[in-house]
């Protein structure tokens, strides 16, 4: 192979099983036998200001307006802040910091809005579309990014404004667009219920994305054993020169870094979120928001959610307006007993357990899991290692996980840096195997938050370090430039003097003359009182 | 009297005294070149030592070890003065040194002040004469101002060092906890299970 193709993308996209991974019996069938169904609006509903990975947007409401659906609520010029739209008709009751969840172990207080929903019909804005085809990429891409859509990658281990990753995509020529619908939790099935209800908008909304960030190739990936999502999408493509790439069923498949590492054949590396080896991946649900922005004209205001677990009656996709507090969705399930039952949020694998069923419905929801006694492991007395080396087998990236865990334990950061605990993706294969019930994810993700808060601790103290000696080099000059000054003005007064004097002499000079007066003073005292022999003494001298 | 030596002792005594007089002088040349050695040897490995102390100190430069910044009291830990003098460092810093000199981690001396929250100056804007002392007494130059003109600190440079709030004459300057919103997520402890520090380490 040459290695200046080391990196290009094959002519031929196919993703084939990565190293290690785990199968897991679906549960995707619990969520998919309905079809997406839209959400009554629930009385109130709680907006919260910021996205993940943005800054907080200022609102443009006041307490006690009242909005029409798809108005503009809060937003700012500045291109890290997401602008935040009206999910719905109704009027603003409240603007207060409130605590939400917005990762595993990670709550913050975010502003939030508290819209109280309008009782009678929803009114919404008028909105009219476009044909994108009679877009210029311009055109697009202002539309795109003034529309509120966070692009979220499925696992929501990392979010990030459309605005932002378009911009990037148009800097770095963008080779291969991605669509990632890729799904590998077991019960989680939003994106292959969009994919199988939404096939035309989000091949639309494919097209729109490819224009507007310039790729040359688009591609489309989902789960192989998806099939009614696969033909659904295979039948809306036919004509089309965007791609369908199908991935193996494996956990976890739906990694970023890992679909890019498949589709270059190169080794899968730390991928962030943004264009990695030409390579932009974005969800499909972005596809889809992109597809409602451009011909409906419509701005990001809900997603498809899934509400699935045996504790539900009728586990379903939703299509869900922003805000909706969980246990609203949970109601319409027919969940029982909500407050017994452990309600876990993302992924069934590295999801977390819901502290509160108030919280809000927001972009980066992938689904929820209202588990049923023993549905899902329960956690255990961890064990002693016992080196099996399953978590080794199972991990996606070439890392040691029982060595990690060792290391994160006695806090060995500059060992952890070099070990590679940065890579981990923290799918969770490793905990899920782990026949010692160790506590391995848990224990990665604390350790991460801890390495990239010591980088950026780092990262500060140099640059103090940096201003504290310029600051010195500058004192230290100024010093100098102050004495350089004051010698150059006494020389200017040396100058200024006749030419062969000297102080010194002068000085002298004067000594001389005071003591001659003295002296004669001294000398006409003793004449005066009549020594005599005076006269010449004066004259003498 | 020194006797008068035969042409064979003559020989014989050239052949023993150049080669033990050359010897000599090549072990003194290399002695001295040794000890040269050793000496630039260990004013590097100092060097390096300083640089890896710096590196774990907070370059807060608030003086308040008693040195006029970090890397002199960097130099000063290593000459062998206590590690448990830098207050906005904290037990994480004093541990980090403590493991890089093999010594004892040891609490933080209070007679160099208590550990804090992390803050930022701020300057009561219509308090503020103009004075530019507080300009002169930063050390990382974060304090924006001219003469008989409003003072402001810049956020984002300070370094909570404080230097600047007891040369001001009318008291303006508060120092303000940052809050940690948003931004910058709390980190949730890496608390490990007991049982897993007593079997696996």
């Amino acid at each position: 192979m040459l290695f200046g193709r080391r990196h290009s993308i094959p002519n031929k996209l196919r993703l084939s099983k990565v190293t290690g991974g785990i199968q897991i019996p679906s549960r995707k069938e619990l969520s998919l036998r309905s079809r997406i169904m839209p959400t009554p609006l629930p009385a109130q509903l709680i907006i919260p200001l910021q996205q993940v990975g943005a800054d907080s947007a200022i609102p443009v409401v006041a307490v006690g307006d009242t909005v029409r659906k798809y108005a503009l609520l809060a937003g700012s010029e500045s291109d890290a802040v997401v602008p935040v739209f009206a999910p719905a008709s109704g009027t603003v009751i409240a603007l207060h910091q409130q605590h939400i969840t917005v990762a595993a172990n990670r709550q913050a207080s975010i502003e939030c809005l508290v819209l109280q929903t309008d009782t009678g019909g929803d009114e919404s804005l008028a909105l009219s579309g476009h044909d994108y085809r009679q877009l210029s990429p311009e055109d697009l891409c202002s539309l795109l990014a003034s529309a509120g859509i966070i692009d979220t990658e499925t696992a929501s281990k990392d979010t990030q404004s459309l605005a932002t990753l378009l911009t990037e995509a148009r800097k770095t020529n963008v080779e291969l667009l991605v669509i990632n619908g890729i799904e590998s939790d077991p019960y989680m099935s939003s994106e292959a219920a969009i994919a199988r209800e939404y096939a035309e908008a989000v091949i639309q909304g494919a097209a729109i994305l490819q224009v507007a960030t310039g790729a040359t190739r688009c591609a489309i990936a989902i789960s192989a054993n998806q099939q009614e999502s696969r033909a659904a999408l295979q039948s809306a493509l036919s004509g089309s020169s965007i791609e369908l790439i199908a991935a193996p069923d494996q956990y976890p498949a739906h990694d970023l870094g890992l679909v890019i590492g498949g589709l270059t054949r190169s080794t899968p590396a730390t991928v962030n979120h943004g264009v990695n080896q030409g390579v932009l991946g974005l969800a499909m649900h972005t596809a889809l928001a992109a597809s409602e922005r451009i011909s409906n004209g419509k701005p990001c205001t809900s997603r498809i959610t899934t509400i699935t677990g045996m504790a539900t009656q009728t586990p379903k996709n939703f299509c869900v307006p922003l805000g909706t507090p969980v246990k609203h969705l949970l109601a319409l399930c027919g969940a029982r007993d909500i407050a017994a039952t452990t309600v876990v949020s993302q992924s069934a694998l590295n999801g977390y357990a819901m502290q509160s069923l108030d919280e809000p419905i927001a972009q980066w929801h992938a689904g929820f899991i209202a588990s049923a006694e023993d549905e899902l492991a329960n956690p255990q007395e961890p064990e002693p290692c016992i080196q099996c080396g399953h978590c080794i087998t199972v991990c996606p990236r070439p890392l040691q996980p029982n060595q990690l865990l060792a290391l994160t334990i006695k806090r060995d950061w500059q060992q952890l840096q070099q070990s590679g605990l940065a890579d981990c993706i923290e799918c969770g294969a490793c905990a899920y195997v782990c026949p010692s019930h160790l506590p391995l994810l848990q224990t990665f993700r604390a350790g991460r938050e801890e390495l990239q808060l010591r980088q950026h601790g780092m990262q500060r103290s140099n640059y103090w370090q940096q201003r504290f000696n310029a600051h010195q080099t500058r004192e230290a000059q100024e010093k100098t430039q102050q004495l350089e000054a004051q010698r150059l003005r006494k020389e200017q007064a040396n100058a200024k003097a006749e030419p062969g004097f000297s102080r010194q002499q002068a000085r002298s000079e004067i000594a001389d003359a005071v003591a001659r007066v003295k002296a004669r003073r001294l000398a006409s005292d003793k004449a005066a009182t009549g020594t005599g022999k005076s006269g010449h003494s004066g004259e003498e001298q | 009297m020194m006797p008068t030596l035969l042409p064979s002792e003559h020989i014989a005594l050239h052949l023993l005294l150049w080669p033990s007089l050359l010897m000599a002088m090549a072990w003194l040349v290399a002695t001295l070149l040794r000890s040269s050695a050793q000496q630039r040897a260990s004013a590097n490995s100092t060097t390096i030592l300083v640089e890896q102390i710096n590196a774990l100190l907070p370059q807060t430069q608030c003086g308040k070890c008693g040195h006029p910044g970090c890397l002199p009291y960097a130099k000063a830990i290593a000459a062998g003065e206590p590690i448990n003098h830098c207050p906005p460092g904290g037990p994480q810093t004093i541990n980090a040194l403590a493991q890089l000199l093999a010594d004892l981690p040891q609490p933080l001396d209070p007679a160099h002040g208590s550990h804090e929250e992390e803050r930022v100056a701020v300057i009561r804007e219509d308090e503020c004469i103009g004075c530019t002392k507080c300009i002169k007494a930063c050390p990382v130059d974060a304090i924006l101002g001219a003469g008989k003109v409003m003072h402001t600190v810049i956020a984002s440079e300070c370094t909570g060092c404080d230097l600047c709030v007891e040369p001001c004459p009318v008291d303006c300057i508060d120092m303000v906890v940052v809050s940690n919103n948003s931004a910058t997520w709390p980190l949730p402890e890496a608390e490990p299970h007991p049982r897993l520090l007593q079997e696996i380490c």
